[in-house]
Parts: C-alpha cells; sequence; structure tokens
C-alpha cells in the first residue's frame, strides 16, 4: 500500500546526534521522607546534616534528615553483590563485596559509603561472634574517626555500640550510645535516634548483667520514644516503643525469673491496647516460656508457648522485629517438641520457619541466630 | 522497569508479511489462513490449537506435512504470547524457539522453513524480552546470575540475528520490488535485525556502546532503504530512536521520539487527504501512543517531573483528537502502548511530593491495575504502587493496600501477602474493617494455611470471626471453614495431643464453629469425617465416608477429589482413575450443568475438575516413576506423563494452584530422567520462581544437580576411552567441548543450589567445587568459585562429626590452590599447612605449599618474565620441595630428563634462585648445582627439542632466570 509523503527529515534528526546535549553519566536518584524522588543528579556531598548534588549545572542540598534511599548510578557489580549477601544473611560475603566496591569506584562520597556498609556487614554478621564483632567495632571506630561528619555517622554508632556489646566490651557500647543520644540533640539529627540510642543502651546493661540498670533504662526508652513520636506514632516508633516495653520483661528472662516476667508479659498485653504491643507481649510470652523449659528440661509449657508466639506473628502489624522474634522460637519450639509430639514433617516446618526469619526479615538480629539454626 | 513487549502492532508486521499467499489454491492453504486468523486475529488460541491437532492428523504422511508442523509452531507462540502467567509464558515461548529451530535444523533448504526462520526471530526476540528482564531483576537481587543471563540473552539474540541474515539474503533481489509482498517480508525481517543487534547490546553492558553503533546502522539503512513515508520506515525510526535509552541518553532518545511522533502526528492529519486506509492509520495511532509511552519514561528517568507531566498533558490531547474527542482517554488509549504512559505519569505525580497528587497516583494506578491484572502492564503497576507505598503509606487507605496485598496473595507469595493484610488491617478505618475486616483475616488465614503455618491460620481465622463475625461484610461460614479445616490439620501434626493450651483453643474453635459455621447438614459432617479419617491415615473408611455425601451438595465434589487421593494414597490406581473418569463423565451430562448464577458452584468444579486432572498426570507419574509397590519404571510413559502435567499446568493452574508446585516438580524429574537437563533446569527454575520456599525446590536442586553429575561423568568415560585409543582430532575435540559445555552446567546448577538450600548437602557441594576445580585447570576465572564453594563447605561442615574429615583431607587442600591460584598466599598457606597436616603423605599438597612459600616465575601474556613472589620464603620452600617432595618423585618411578624430572628440577633451581638472591650463599651454590645438573651435557636439547611445548617453555624459563 503507498503511503502518503511526510516531510520527515531524516538528516533533520541525525543532525540531532552532534546537537545533542552532552550529559552527566552520572545519574542517581535520591528518594526523601515525604516520597519525592530526585532523579537524574549527581551527589557530590553527603553529611550528617545534607545531602548535595549536581543537576544540570546546579547544584542544591537536601537536608540529611529527609532522605530516605539513594541509588547510586550503575555502581560497580561488587556492590549488588554484597547487597545480595546481605539480604541472605552471608555478611562475611557482603563485607568483602562492598570494600572491593569501594576500591573499583573512583567517587569518594560512594567510595565512603561502601566502606560504611563493609563495616557494618561485619557489624551484622558479628552478633553471635564475639571474635568478629570486636573487630566490627574497631572498623566502625576507623570510619567514625575519618568521616566525623559522614552521612553515615548516626548509623555507624548505632552498629559500632551494637558490635561492642556482642563483643562484650560493654562499657565502651554503654559510652557509644551516650554518644549517639548526645549528637542527636546538639547535631540535629532527628529525634528517632536519641529514641534508639536509649533502647540499645538499655539493651546493653541488659547484656551485662545489670538487669535492674536494663529496666531503669527501658523505662526511659519508653518515655523517650513517646517524646519523640508525638500524638501520630509512625510504625518505627510504635515498633521501639513495643521493644522498650518487652525489654523489661526480657531482662526478667535473662536473669532467670521466669515467673516475674511471664506476669510482667501477660499484664503488658491484657492493658496493651495497641495491638503492636499486645503482639509483642504474646512473643515475650511465649520466648519466656520456652526458655523457661529449655532450663528446666520440662516440657509441659512448649504448646502453651507456641500458641503464644504463634498469636504475636499473627497480631505484630508492624511486620518487624515482633514477627521476626516470634517466627525464630516457633522454629526453635517444634525442634524441642521433636518427633514424640510432633508430625514427622517438623524439622522441614522449623526450617521454614527459620528461612522465612532470614528471607524475609533480614536486618532483624533474629535473623542472623536463624541463619544459624539453619546450619545446624 | 519491566519492559513492554510491542506485542500486536509488531507481531502484525511480522505475521502479515507471513500471511499465506494471494493465489490460495489448495484446501490446506485456506485451512492454514483460517487457523492463522483464528490465533493471531480473534486470539481463539486452544481453537486453533484443536485444528492444528486435527491438520497434524489429517496431512501426517502427506508432503504438506511441514506446512502444517510450522503452522503449530506459529499458533504455539501465539499463544505463548497470551498466556497470562508470566513463567509459563517464558516456558511456551522457549518451546516454540526449541520446536523451530528443529524444524529449520531438519528442514534447512525447504521452501516453508523461511516462515520456520520468521517465526523463530520472533519467538527469539519475545524469549529475550524475558530475559533482559530477568537480568534487569537479577542486577538488583541476584548479581551472581548477571554474567549468565548475559550471555544467554545475547546467545539468543545473535542466533536469531543470524536466521535474520539468511532470511535476508534470501530475499535481497526484492529490495526494488515495491509493494511485493517478498518486499515486505524483507524489510521486516532486516527490521527485525536492527531490533536485535540493539536488545543485544541491552543486554551486554560492556558492549553496549560498540553493539549500539551497529544496531543503529542496520536501522538506518533501513529507513532509507524503504522510505520514511511509509509505516515500516517510520517504525524503523523509532526503534532506532530507542537505542538512545539503551545508552542512557534520554536526552537524545526523547528528541527522537519526539520527531517520531510529530510525523505522526503530520501523516494523521494529511491521511484523509492522501487516502490513508484506516488500518495504517490505526497503525500509525498505535505507534503514536507507543513513542509517547518511551518519551515519557525518558523525561522520567531525567528527573524532570513538570516536563514529564506536561508532555502527557499533550499525549491526552492526541487521544482525543485521533482516538475520540468525548471518551475517556483511557479507554480510548490502547490497553498495551497507551496504558503505560498513564502509569508514568501516576508515578511522576507520586515523585512530585504533593499529597493531593498522590492519591490521584494511587487511583490511577489502581485503575490500571485492576484492567490489567495478569498481564506484564499490571505487574509494572504492582511495582509502581508498591513504591508508592513504601514510603507513602499513610497516604494510602487500608482497603488499597488490602488490594495489594491480595495481588501478593495471588502470586503465591503468601509472606509478603500476610505482612501485606495486617499492614491493611492497622491502616483501615473503622468503616472499612466493617466492610472488609473478615475477608481480610479470612484470606491471611488461608495464606497461613498454603504455607503450612495452620496453627496461624487457625488463629487468624478466630480473631477474624471474634472481631467481625457479626458484622456486614465478608463471609462468616467461609471462615468458620478455613478456621476448622486448618484447626484440623494443626491437630495431625500435634499428633492430637491433650494441652491444656490446646484445650483451650479447641474450646474457641469449637464455639466459633458452632456460631459461624452454617447449617450443620449432613453432608458437611460427613465431609468433616472423611478429612479426619484422611488425615488419620484411614483411607478405606475415608474413601467410603465420602462416597456417601450426597450429590447437590456443595461437598459432593470435592468429596470426589478426595475419594481419588484416598485411593491414591492406598495405591489402588485403578479406582482412583475410575473415580476421575466417572466424575469427568458426569460432569459432562447436561442434567449435571451447573446454574448460570452459582459462581460459587462453577468455582468448586473448576477446582474439582482440576484436582482431577492432577491425580491423572500423577498416577502416571507414580507408576512410570517405579514410585508404587511394583517398584518398575517405564521410561516411554515419560514424554505422555510431561505433556498431560503440561496439559494440567496449561488448562488448571488458576484452579489447581495447589498443585501447580508439585506439578512442575514431576515435570522437571521426568525431563532429567530422559536426559533434557536444560528442559528440568528451566522446570525447576519456574518451581523456585513460583514457590521458593516450597520443600520442593531444595530437593528437586539436587536431583538436577545429580543430572548435570552424571552428564559430566559419562562425558569423562567417554573422553578418557578416546584418549586411551589415542585417537585425535575433531572426534576428541568434540568430545572435550561437550565435556566442558557440561562442567559449566553442572557448576552453574551446584552455584543455584548452594545459593538457594536452606541446608546444602556435602556431597553436592564438594562435587560442585571438584568440577570447578576440574575446569580452573584450564581457566583461571574459575578458582573464585572452587573458592567460594570450598569456604562454604568448610564454614557448614568442618565441625560436622559426619564429614569434617573429609572437610580436612579433600576440601581443604583444593580450597588452599583456589586462593594459591589466585596470588592470595597468606590465605593460602593455613589451608595447605592444615591439609598436609591431615593428610602428611599428601605431596602434591606439600608442593603447591611450598609455591605459595617460595613464589615462582612464569611469563606475561606479552613474554616478559614475571616473578612471583608468594610469601617471599623460598629457601623453606626448597627444602620441602628436595627432602619430602623429591621422595614423591622417586615414588612415581619418574625418569631422569622425562618432563617430569624437569619440572620437579624447574621448581626446586628456582627456589634456590631466589634464596640465593636474597643473599644466601649456599642456596646461590645450589642453583647452580640443579641448573647444571638439568642442563646436563646436552645444554638442554633433550628439554627443548623432545619434550613438547612445555618443554620448550620450561626451557626458556630456566634460561631466563638463570641469564
Amino acid at each position: 500500500m503507498k503511503l502518503l509523503t511526510v516531510s520527515l527529515t531524516l538528516a533533520a534528526m541525525l543532525g540531532v546526534d552532534a546537537a545533542a546535549t552532552a550529559q552527566s553519566e552520572i545519574s542517581d536518584t535520591v528518594m526523601t521522607t515525604t516520597g519525592r524522588r530526585f532523579r537524574g543528579i549527581e551527589i557530590v556531598g553527603l553529611t550528617d546534616s545534607k545531602l548535595t548534588y549536581k543537576s544540570g549545572s546546579e547544584e542544591k542540598d537536601i537536608r540529611a534528615s529527609q532522605v530516605a534511599e539513594i541509588t547510586w548510578s550503575e555502581p560497580p557489580q561488587a556492590f549488588a553483590l554484597g547487597r545480595a549477601a546481605a539480604a541472605k544473611g552471608d555478611f562475611a560475603t557482603a563485607a568483602n563485596q562492598y570494600e572491593e566496591a569501594a576500591r573499583a569506584s573512583s567517587r569518594p562520597v560512594f567510595q565512603t559509603e561502601c566502606r560504611y556498609l563493609a563495616a557494618q556487614s561485619l557489624a551484622r554478621g558479628g552478633r553471635t561472634d564475639p571474635g568478629r564483632a570486636k573487630k566490627a567495632a574497631e572498623e566502625l571506630a576507623a570510619w567514625l574517626d575519618q568521616n566525623a561528619d559522614g552521612f553515615r555517622r548516626p548509623d555507624a554508632l548505632l552498629w559500632r555500640g551494637r558490635a561492642l556489646v556482642a563483643a562484650g566490651m560493654f562499657a565502651e557500647a554503654q559510652t557509644t550510645f551516650e554518644q549517639l543520644a548526645d549528637d542527636s540533640l546538639s547535631r540535629g539529627w532527628l529525634p528517632v535516634w536519641n529514641a534508639r540510642a536509649k533502647l540499645e543502651l538499655a539493651a546493653a546493661l541488659q547484656a551485662a548483667g545489670n538487669f535492674a540498670g536494663a529496666r531503669s533504662a527501658y523505662r526511659a526508652a519508653v518515655t523517650a520514644v513517646r517524646g519523640a513520636a508525638g500524638d501520630d506514632p509512625d510504625a518505627e516508633f510504635v515498633q521501639l516503643e513495643a521493644q522498650a516495653n518487652v525489654g523489661v520483661g526480657e531482662s526478667m528472662v535473662q536473669e532467670g525469673n521466669f515467673e516475674d516476667a511471664l506476669k510482667y508479659f501477660r499484664d503488658l498485653g491484657s492493658r496493651g491496647a495497641a495491638p503492636a504491643l499486645r503482639a509483642a507481649a504474646r512473643a515475650g510470652e511465649g520466648e519466656a516460656l520456652f526458655l523457661q523449659s529449655q532450663k528446666s528440661g520440662d516440657g509441659s509449657a512448649l504448646r502453651a508457648a507456641q500458641v503464644a508466639l504463634a498469636e504475636a506473628s499473627v497480631l505484630d502489624t508492624t511486620n518487624g522485629d515482633t514477627t521476626a522474634k516470634a517466627l525464630y522460637y516457633s522454629g526453635r519450639v517444634l525442634l524441642a517438641l521433636g518427633p514424640d509430639r510432633e508430625s514427622q514433617t517438623y524439622k522441614q516446618r522449623a526450617a521454614s520457619y527459620f528461612d522465612t526469619v532470614v528471607r524475609s526479615y533480614g536486618t532483624s538480629v533474629w535473623a542472623s541466630r536463624a541463619a544459624e539454626e539453619l546450619r545446624r | 522497569m519491566i519492559r513492554t513487549t510491542a506485542l500486536c502492532a509488531l507481531g502484525g508486521l511480522l505475521l502479515a508479511a507471513t500471511s499465506p499467499l494471494t493465489a490460495q489454491t489448495t484446501p490446506l492453504d485456506r485451512d492454514v489462513d483460517f487457523v492463522r486468523k483464528l490465533a493471531t486475529e480473534l486470539r481463539f488460541i486452544p481453537l486453533a490449537q484443536q485444528e492444528v491437532d486435527r491438520l497434524q492428523t489429517q496431512y501426517r504422511d502427506s508432503k504438506d506435512f511441514k506446512k502444517v508442523f510450522q503452522l503449530g509452531i506459529e499458533v504455539a507462540l501465539v499463544g505463548a504470547r497470551s498466556d497470562p502467567n508470566r513463567e509459563q509464558r517464558r516456558s511456551l515461548f522457549r518451546e516454540s524457539l526449541d520446536k523451530s529451530r528443529e524444524f529449520i535444523d531438519r528442514y534447512p533448504d525447504d521452501p516453508v522453513t523461511d516462515d520456520a526462520r520468521r517465526t523463530y526471530v520472533q519467538a527469539c526476540y519475545e524469549f529475550g524480552q524475558f530475559l533482559l528482564d530477568e537480568l534487569e531483576l537479577a542486577r538488583e537481587s541476584s548479581p551472581d546470575k548477571v554474567p549468565e543471563l548475559e550471555s544467554t540473552a545475547a546467545e539468543v539474540f545473535r542466533n536469531a540475528v543470524a536466521e535474520c541474515d539468511r532470511v535476508i539474503a534470501g530475499l535481497s533481489d526484492a529490495l526494488y520490488d515495491d509493494g511485493s509482498e517478498r518486499q515486505s517480508k524483507y524489510f521486516a525481517m532486516r527490521l527485525y535485525k536492527g531490533m536485535l543487534q540493539r536488545e543485544t547490546a541491552q543486554a551486554v553492558r560492556a558492549d553496549r556502546g560498540a553493539l549500539s553503533g551497529i544496531a543503529r546502522d542496520t536501522l538506518e539503512n533501513l529507513v532509507f532503504d524503504a522510505g520514511e513515508e511509509r509505516l515500516i520506515g517510520q517504525r524503523a525510526f523509532f526503534e532506532m530512536s530507542r537505542i538512545g535509552e539503551v545508552l542512557g541518553e534520554y536526552q537524545r532518545a526523547f528528541k527522537d521520539y519526539q520527531m517520531t511522533i510529530g510525523t505522526i502526528r503530520t501523516a494523521l492529519d494529511e491521511a484523509d487527504e492522501h487516502g490513508v486506509p484506516i488500518e495504517a492509520q490505526e497503525l500509525m495511532f498505535y505507534l503514536l501512543q507507543e513513542a509517547s509511552d518511551r518519551a515519557a519514561i525518558c523525561l522520567f528517568q531525567q528527573g524532570d517531573i513538570d516536563g514529564t507531566l506536561k508532555f502527557i498533558e499533550g499525549f491526552r490531547a492526541d487521544l482525543k483528537k485521533y482516538g475520540a474527542e468525548n471518551s475517556d482517554v483511557f479507554e480510548v488509549a490502547h490497553p498495551f502502548y497507551g496504558h503505560p504512559v498513564f502509569l508514568t505519569e501516576a508515578q511522576a505525580w507520586a515523585e512530585s511530593g504533593k499529597p493531593e497528587l498522590v492519591s490521584k497516583a494511587l487511583e490511577q494506578v489502581e485503575r490500571i491495575n485492576q484492567e490489567h491484572e495478569n498481564d506484564i502492564i499490571g505487574l509494572r503497576a504492582k511495582q509502581v504502587l508498591e513504591d508508592i507505598l513504601s514510603l507513602k503509606a499513610d497516604a494510602v487507605s487500608g482497603a488499597l493496600l488490602f488490594e495489594v496485598a491480595k495481588g501478593a496473595y495471588q502470586e503465591r507469595n503468601y509472606e509478603s501477602a500476610i505482612q501485606g493484610f495486617k499492614r491493611a488491617y492497622a491502616a483501615m478505618s473503622e468503616a472499612e474493617r466493617d466492610k472488609l475486616g473478615l475477608e481480610l483475616w479470612g484470606v491471611m488465614a488461608r495464606s497461613f494455611a498454603l504455607e503450612e503455618r495452620y496453627l496461624e491460620a487457625t488463629l487468624a481465622a478466630i480473631h477474624g470471626l471474634e472481631s467481625h463475625g457479626r458484622t456486614a461484610g465478608g463471609d462468616p461460614e467461609s471462615v468458620a471453614d478455613t478456621m476448622y479445616n486448618a484447626f484440623g490439620l494443626y491437630r495431625r501434626d500435634t499428633k492430637n495431643e491433650d494441652d491444656p493450651a490446646i484445650a483451650d483453643l479447641t474450646s474457641r474453635v469449637t464455639r466459633l464453629a458452632a456460631e459461624y459455621g452454617g447449617e450443620e447438614s449432613e453432608a458437611k459432617l460427613r465431609w468433616r469425617e472423611g478429612n479426619n479419617l484422611l488425615n488419620d491415615r484411614k483411607y478405606a473408611e475415608a474413601a467410603s465416608t465420602f462416597a456417601k455425601i450426597p450429590k447437590g451438595t456443595p461437598y459432593y465434589e470435592p468429596a470426589q477429589g478426595r475419594i481419588v487421593v484416598c485411593y491414591q494414597i492406598a495405591e489402588q490406581f485403578d479406582k482412583a482413575r475410575d473415580t476421575i473418569r466417572a466424575y469427568l463423565d458426569w460432569t459432562q451430562s447436561p442434567e449435571n450443568a451447573l446454574p448460570g448464577d452459582r459462581s460459587d458452584l462453577k468455582q468448586i468444579r473448576a477446582e474439582t475438575v482440576a484436582t482431577m486432572a492432577f491425580y491423572d498426570a500423577y498416577l502416571d507419574y507414580l507408576e512410570c516413576t517405579g514410585q508404587t509397590a511394583a517398584k518398575t519404571t517405564d521410561a516411554t510413559r515419560y514424554q505422555p506423563t510431561i505433556d498431560k502435567i503440561a496439559a494440567f499446568l496449561s488448562a488448571h493452574r488458576d484452579d489447581g494452584a495447589n498443585y501447580v508446585g508439585r506439578a512442575y516438580d514431576m515435570m522437571a524429574r521426568l525431563y532429567a530422567q530422559l536426559g533434557q537437563i536444560q528442559k528440568a533446569e528451566e522446570t525447576y527454575r519456574t518451581l523456585r520462581t513460583l514457590e521458593p520456599n516450597s520443600a520442593l525446590v531444595p530437593l528437586l536442586a539436587t536431583q538436577i544437580f545429580r543430572s548435570h553429575y552424571d552428564a559430566v561423568q559419562a562425558l569423562e568415560t567417554e573422553y578418557t576411552a578416546l584418549e586411551q585409543r589415542g585417537v585425535t582430532g575433531p572426534e576428541i575435540d568434540g568430545v572435550a567441548k561437550r565435556l566442558e559445555a557440561a562442567r559449566r552446567a553442572a557448576v552453574a546448577s551446584g552455584i543455584d543450589y548452594l545459593d538457594n538450600a536452606s541446608s546444602p548437602q556435602y556431597g553436592v557441594l564438594y562435587n560442585t567445587m571438584d568440577i570447578a576445580a576440574d575446569l580452573a585447570k584450564d581457566d583461571d576465572a574459575m578458582w573464585p568459585t572452587v573458592e567460594r564453594v570450598g569456604r562454604k563447605i568448610t564454614e557448614l561442615f568442618s565441625n560436622d562429626p559426619q564429614e569434617g574429615e573429609k572437610v580436612a583431607k579433600f576440601v581443604t587442600p583444593s580450597l588452599g590452590e583456589a586462593l594459591l591460584r589466585q596470588r592470595n598466599f597468606r590465605d593460602a598457606v593455613p589451608f595447605l599447612q592444615a591439609a598436609v597436616a591431615a593428610r602428611p603423605n599428601d605431596y602434591p599438597v606439600k608442593r603447591l605449599l611450598s609455591l605459595a612459600q617460595g613464589g615462582w616465575f612464569e611469563f606475561s601474556k606479552r613474554g616478559a618474565l614475571q616473578e612471583v613472589v608468594g610469601l617471599d620464603q623460598p629457601k623453606e620452600a626448597y627444602e620441602r620441595h628436595w627432602n619430602e617432595y623429591r621422595k614423591y618423585i622417586r615414588f612415581l618411578g619418574v625418569e631422569d630428563y622425562s618432563i617430569e624430572w624437569y619440572e620437579f628440577y624447574w621448581e626446586c633451581y628456582m627456589f634456590a634462585h631466589r634464596a640465593g638472591a636474597k643473599g644466601d650463599s649456599e642456596m646461590k651454590r645450589l642453583a647452580e648445582t640443579l641448573f647444571g645438573k638439568a642442563r646436563s651435557i646436552d645444554d638442554f636439547e633433550t628439554l627443548r627439542k623432545h619434550r613438547g611445548k612445555r618443554g620448550v617453555e620450561l626451557y626458556q624459563l630456566f634460561t631466563a632466570v638463570h641469564g
């Protein structure tokens, strides 16, 4: 069929080749906490107060507290490999890959980010290994020294503190968390950092065996979280408050004071109107029943633990730590019930729980424990 | 970003070019044309396939069989394109590709084969699109798979380009044959060639620039030859514009697209004046929308939100002007070419940061999601929705979050669905909870049950009924049934244990079942009783109880399915098959037709029919694989059973969703038995994508690996036999090539297993490492893989009471060598030392330890002598080599002045030389002695002339180092 002739100028189109404006090769994307995305930009500066970027010839800033996510422009493959390894719980590989990514890039801002992620991966992987945790704390300290105003400073302090706790260096951990709390106020970081610092401080005291101190600190953390959250708390504040409340009970569990812990959790669950708190209380109750059973050798409370943990998993609307913990202990309960009390697929069902924690709750502390169970 | 494949217009362009001869002289030609139209225009795929089957039977023994066979491939390709399920689509494309390839290879010079080539090219293009989508996903989630995917995609595209060239060569005389069908086919092939070259550039990032240039040349030449005024020329123009996107040059690409759009607008404005047929105008209108989609994406990718929104306003105006002025533009826009523009618009609104635009964005995306429930655009819409929700959850209603979570449920991503349901419930207002709360908890309960978490399922249903049993929305009876069934399965798992916690739960379930469970009809009671008996493994009694359920009740048909299950487990296959046949015949009789308004009964019937279809295949599978008491296998039944399973998946995957995983598992195992490892692996990947947490996945992965391993073993045996017979040349080279390919495939399978198995087996990992080490002898790039697997084995099994010893003896040496070969001497030495400690007589490992400590010399690719320092402990290395390794040489009976002898002396010499160079005069003297011994009385003549290529290399090393 004969079509019309139009004045399409192919030559003109080819001419566009030469005339096309030269574009920057770097095309980062930044997503802010309001959901706004800045695409096609080049990040040239990252501090704990602001992110500086170039768009065309202009240079602009975004407040660091508004940055939710950074997508780097065509990072080295090692970066994606590192992220994938971390998602699978293989933190040693993740750390190596992030280091490799830093070496493979010529962008200082990206290198700094990679080095932080490498150190953080070591910390995440070292949560059950004091030797590795100590190394991680050292790496994070080195990063903090080199990046006094770094964008990741609050995260680095948080993870350094956690690594120090895992390494059994409790005094240094407390100092680090106190510094995190102080910096959050003096440097104008988001209030949630102060709340997180308080919570971690309480956890550090608990890990150090100072249970009474830990309980006071958890109660202080609840106050801090409520103060930071305001009238309309988002999911993270709800979760932090639940964690702090649960922390009081967990310190009793760790102290071996199971009866008090159970009473506390049952009371918390009944008076806690928020579903997240109710769920957290049930998870705490389930954990207490399980650990009590492990200690005494008496398995009579395992079913009650199983039901409490399942209910926690069903009710936890924050889909966070509570669910991860409930799933982890659900797996452990199945293994404890064993072939005498469970059908023959109990091991497979337990593995499925652990696997879910690793795959779907990889950033929680329970992921490394679940990974450990899977290896076992 | 998920690619939107250009389905209709492009396919139409090519298939229009393959439309039959204008002179349809035979009945077969008319039939072929009719069937083609059934598939391509009316989309009556099953009917078209039936017609193909009929024609294939009719013409089986005739010379026209090829024509019918080729038609079958075309229809299969159209069917593949239309299948709503992505994984199924990929399998069907792959099948079309394989069948086309088979046809082309079998009948290379037949006139019909050109059609087969065109179909093959199309199948390659579309299959390649899947691979590119997988590649994009892999870059984020599984980057270690990227090299393999890149290579596979590139190979698919390159093969297609080669076929394009063959067709183009055959039609080249049609270049100036204006208006002829041959010219249309010729230009269509050149267009495809350019597109395939462009997609190759997309796949292979490292060569993107060069490959894009080649694609541009191809398409530019086509535009020149075809003429920019013709549709094919405009199409080529547009496809060339897309190269800018491939290169990330969004500004340039946008300008090019704008030119295309401008051209089309002008063409449409002047269409009446120039007598352009309506069909051509329609295709131009589609192309305008397609170009607008790409243009909007380019602006969006540059971060120009305002520009994007302004551009899309212009697009809306185009739809009104060239489509229908007074209609909703959404209805006017083409579903595949136009709707994606609205998705980009929604993304731009969402990213504007303005709350009022975010709500608008969500509504628009939701509308697109509903329009495109099962296709690629729907998938993209869901991704956009998740993107918006990930940060702006507080801007979204609970009802909308519930819809998103239901999407995850439909995709069988149950953990994600559960998280979504909980989030949705938390976000719901009181009014939303009243309306949707019960439904939400019900589907959450089903999600838990499908994950075999029956206790959680029970609790979710309890919570739903206790909170919302009396509210307006939802079906309490259905939720009560879910609760009751889940609790029964939980009790089965607990071995019906008596426990206060369970007693408490039992009373809640009983109370709620009584309150909401509907009438306790006889049928319902028998249904429950039958299930309890089934759970208690009382199969005969269960079957008998189910058989008593009266017809006309909602439980009758599912009960027939349960009867089949009972007979299958009890290995009464004849009775099972009789039940299946009787039921299916019963459904066909008119008196058993279902009323039109009873969608619930229709669903039950559909699910039961699916169950029957699955079990029909399953019974065959169990019999032919020897999984019955008879334990006899029958390989002749493997392929027919695969066909039956495929038929189940094709017809019943939605209604038989519970069986889909098992179906793929069975299919993969049968392919593996048939030696069709690639198909087995692809089926395994499909299963893994659909049900990543299924217990079937790691077991199947093991099986797949074993198939690979067996293939490697067989080829190694064949190669060794040829070697021993002294065979040289193409015969042994061919086997060597196949062996290498088989080894690589086995390693890839083993790595996949390692990445996905929650409790990897030692055997699989060890064999993977071992095969990788074999490959590494000729390909240094494999050493990192050897290291990776070796480290994993060490991490998992070094403290294992059963396998720990093996790790020390057999894995540690390989790991040490892998580190050594990667020049990581510091890490290598501890492993090699440990290996020596575990097996003190392992002299080859001692040699490796010496190399790690003492270093060596080698020539670079440019022939320059290089010194590898190792740990710079050459004296220690020499002493071990001379005092210990020499015993091994003697033990092996190495003859003086053989190549092995020279190797030994060379290594001793280089250690001694390096030690001497550090100032040790004794070592220097020893080095001279060793050199002299090697040079002997013939000045290395034996070495350089009679010890082959390696002899020459050693001679060069000796002389270069000595000076």
